[in-house]
Parts: structure tokens; C-alpha cells; sequence
């Protein structure tokens, strides 16, 4: 079996391309590594089969490899929609007094989740009138700690 | 055409890895979360993005939606507290705030708020009279949430907020209720008409007690008038009887006069003694 280089850049491309309709994320560095093999080819004409395979194989794994170490997962844009959402870390105001076995009252300056005022729990009591800064939410509480 | 053993092995290799990096790498999309399980065992959750997971050991085994998911809570009938039905439906929009909680405390956590909210719902009208319950809405929402708060946080679930979207009486109920209101518009009518009636006799009656006044009124002035006038003839007159007999005697004629004239009376018989006529008129004073 032999491949012409042209095989290989033409497969790199289509490769590329499908990358669009499959939107994996993996099959683009299949296709630049096709696109690297044809340009071996080009070099280097006498590659055998088996060698222009395993460049395919280690060029595509090298990049995946090499896009991830570039890849972090960096912050992200807005949370609206995830589960935490955006309203950790809002600031309320303590409107009820608040101690560990005992629910508090929080408002906020804008509606949070749909309403201005949630009971809220937290690990330290504290006094009413206290600005308190949101770190979880449990079901249909808040869970504040000092701000 | 041949293939190597090399080549075969190369190729064995190329789909290993091809297939190890595409069932690796996984691609979150905002508003969902993934939940993985390593060896069935909760592992982690992929947030929105580009994620890795080991495959062969890894299994995405949920892909949860953590946007507001709006839940629509069917039409059902609910029995008041003075045994009215009424026909409510509801909307609630809730979110997975602990996509762990939400897949492992239970089994379809949209059908179970559907469900709570329903039984809920129930109960807090239950307990109300009919009346009360078609007009105090905000109540039955914040008694709603309440209720449905302990629950949530089991399933890590915020209820945003619950929306009575209907409440109407059931058909029955409500032509009775139509019924009662035309009923007591009907009343009305008739109370209305009543009192113009009664309004009517008391005004007719006063008219009748004015008319009765001023007639007696007149009646004890024309006395007074005639007292008067005769007590002047009498001063005027004084003891003699012959002026007296003069006006008396031309009122007879007068009304023989009359008599004559009237078609029926043919015969008038006039006393031939005029002037003792008249003096019997005075019962022979003098």
C-alpha cells in the first residue's frame, strides 16, 4: 500500500474540515498531522508506509498533547447558567439575626435568584444589620459568612 | 499488496489513540453540567468547556441543564375548606444549584417538584375558604415556597419562585356562584321598587293631610267671612224689618226666576201674599 503525498494533504484537510461538523476537538490535530506527514512526503519521498503512519499517529498525539499543556482552563467569561450561578460571593445585607442552628434573613440590594430576601444559614453566628458575603447555595438557602 | 507486521501494529495504534483522545475529550457547553463517574462512583462534574476524562475508567453517566428550567404543573381540582371546587395550575421555575445532589438524591428531580408542588398546593388551598382563596394568590405563593424549600435542598434545587397561573372555580361552582350573584342583584331590584313604592304612599298621604289643612282652612275662613257679613247687615239693618224684607223678598223672586227658567218646571205656584211670605220666612217675630 502506498500513499502519494497529495493523499495525505488532501486527507489532513478533509480531516480539518470534518472537525467543523464534528465539533470534538480532536479531529483537527489528526488532520495537521496529516498535513505535517504529506509535507514529510514532500522532503522525503522513500517514507514507508509504516513510518508515514506512526508520524501520523505521534505528530496528531503530540499536538493533542501540546494544545492541552497550552489549554488551561481559564477563568470564565460569566456563570450565568451554571450551577453555582452568579450569586456567590453577592453581598447582602443581614436583616435577621443568624447563628449555627438558627436561620437568618439576607436582603439584597437586587433580586438574587428571584427574590429579594432568602433565609440563610451559616457556621458563625451573627448579629443582624452585618453585611454578609454568599459562599453556597443549599436548596432554598443561602449560606453567608461575614463580608 | 501487503501489509507488514509493523504496519498493522502502527495502525492498531493510530486507532487507539484516535479513538482514547475522542472519548477524552469532551466539550461542555454553557447552561449544562456533566457528571462523571469513575468505576460507577461520583468522580467529579465537568463545568461548561473543554474537559478530559479518563477514558475506559471514566463514564459521563449525566448531563444535567443548569439553566431555570420551567416546570409546568398540570391543571388539577382542589376542594376548598367550605367544599368548593376549583380548577388551579401552576408554574414554577427552578435550577440545579448541586448538579451531585440533583442526580443522586432522586430519581427524576422534575417529575418530584411537579408532584410536591401539586400535593402542596392542595393543601394550602385546602385550608382556605373559597373566597379567600380566589383573592389572595401572593399567600398561597409564599406558603408554596416554604413548603417546598425543605425538599429542595435535599435534591439541590433552588425554586426560583411558583406561580399560581390559574385559579377558577370549577364549572358547577361557577354557575352557582353566577346564579348567587344575579340572585342578590335581583334583590336589590325588588328592595329598590319597594321603597319607591312606600317612598310614593308617604308623599301621596302628606298631599292628601296639606290639601285636608288648607281646605279646612278655607272653609273656617269663608265661616268667618260670612259671620262678619252678616254681623254688618245686622249693624246696618238695625230694628227695623223692612230693608230685611226688601232683600229677602227680591232673593225669592230671584229664585222663583231661576226655576222659571229651567225646562222641567212648567208650574211655578207664587204665593199671592209676597210679603207675608217672607215674614214667615222669620218665623213671625214681628
Amino acid at each position: 500500500m502506498t500513499f502519494e503525498w497529495w493523499m495525505w494533504i488532501v486527507g489532513g484537510i478533509t480531516l480539518i474540515i470534518a472537525e467543523l461538523a464534528i465539533p470534538a476537538f480532536f479531529v483537527i490535530w489528526f488532520g495537521l498531522g496529516a498535513l505535517l506527514v504529506g509535507l514529510l512526503m514532500l522532503l522525503f519521498p522513500e517514507l514507508s508506509a509504516t513510518a508515514q503512519v506512526a508520524t501520523w499517529t505521534l505528530a496528531s498525539l503530540a499536538l493533542v498533547v501540546l494544545w492541552f499543556k497550552v489549554f488551561k482552563q481559564t477563568f470564565q467569561k460569566t456563570r450565568i447558567g451554571t450551577a453555582d450561578g452568579e450569586v456567590i460571593g453577592e453581598v447582602g445585607l443581614l436583616v435577621g439575626a443568624v447563628a449555627p442552628f438558627a436561620r437568618g434573613k439576607v436582603r439584597f440590594q437586587r433580586p438574587l435568584l428571584g427574590s429579594e430576601e432568602w433565609v440563610c444559614i451559616a457556621d458563625t453566628a451573627i448579629a443582624a444589620g452585618e453585611r454578609v458575603r454568599v459562599i453556597a447555595v443549599e436548596g432554598s438557602f443561602l449560606k453567608v459568612s461575614k463580608a | 499488496m501487503e501489509f507488514s507486521a509493523g504496519f498493522v501494529v502502527v495502525l492498531a495504534l493510530l486507532a487507539f489513540v484516535a479513538v482514547t483522545i475522542a472519548k477524552g475529550v469532551r466539550i461542555v457547553p454553557q447552561g449544562e453540567e456533566w457528571i462523571v463517574e469513575r468505576l460507577g462512583k461520583y468522580h467529579g462534574t465537568l463545568k461548561p468547556g473543554l474537559n478530559i476524562v479518563i477514558p475506559y475508567l471514566d463514564k459521563v453517566a449525566y448531563q444535567l441543564v443548569t439553566k431555570d428550567i420551567i416546570l409546568d404543573v398540570q391543571e388539577q381540582e382542589v376542594i376548598t375548606r367550605d367544599n368548593a371546587v376549583i380548577l388551579t395550575n401552576a408554574i414554577a421555575f427552578i435550577k440545579v444549584t448541586d448538579p451531585v445532589k440533583a442526580v443522586y438524591g432522586i430519581t427524576d428531580f422534575s417529575e418530584a417538584i411537579r408532584n410536591l408542588i401539586m400535593t402542596t398546593l392542595r393543601s394550602i388551598v385546602g385550608e382556605m375558604e373559597l373566597d379567600e382563596a380566589l383573592s389572595s394568590r401572593d399567600k398561597i405563593k409564599a406558603r408554596l415556597r416554604e413548603s417546598i424549600a425543605d425538599e429542595a435542598v435535599d435534591w439541590g434545587l433552588t425554586v426560583k419562585s411558583v406561580e399560581i397561573q390559574d385559579i377558577k372555580p370549577s364549572e358547577s361552582m361557577q354557575r352557582a356562584m353566577e346564579m348567587q350573584a344575579a340572585a342578590e342583584r335581583e334583590r336589590k331590584a325588588v328592595v329598590i321598587r319597594a321603597e319607591g313604592a312606600k317612598q310614593a304612599a308617604i308623599l301621596e298621604a302628606e298631599a292628601r293631610l296639606e290639601s285636608a289643612k288648607r281646605d279646612a282652612n278655607a272653609q273656617v275662613m269663608l265661616a268667618e267671612a260670612s259671620a262678619e257679613a252678616i254681623r254688618r247687615i245686622t249693624a246696618a239693618i238695625g230694628d227695623q224689618t223692612g230693608p230685611m224684607s226688601y232683600m229677602l223678598g227680591e232673593k225669592y223672586i230671584q229664585a222663583l226666576e231661576r226655576m222659571g227658567e229651567k225646562d222641567n218646571a212648567k208650574v211655578v205656584v207664587l204665593p199671592a201674599d209676597l210679603q207675608e211670605a217672607v215674614k214667615g220666612l222669620f218665623g213671625r217675630r214681628s
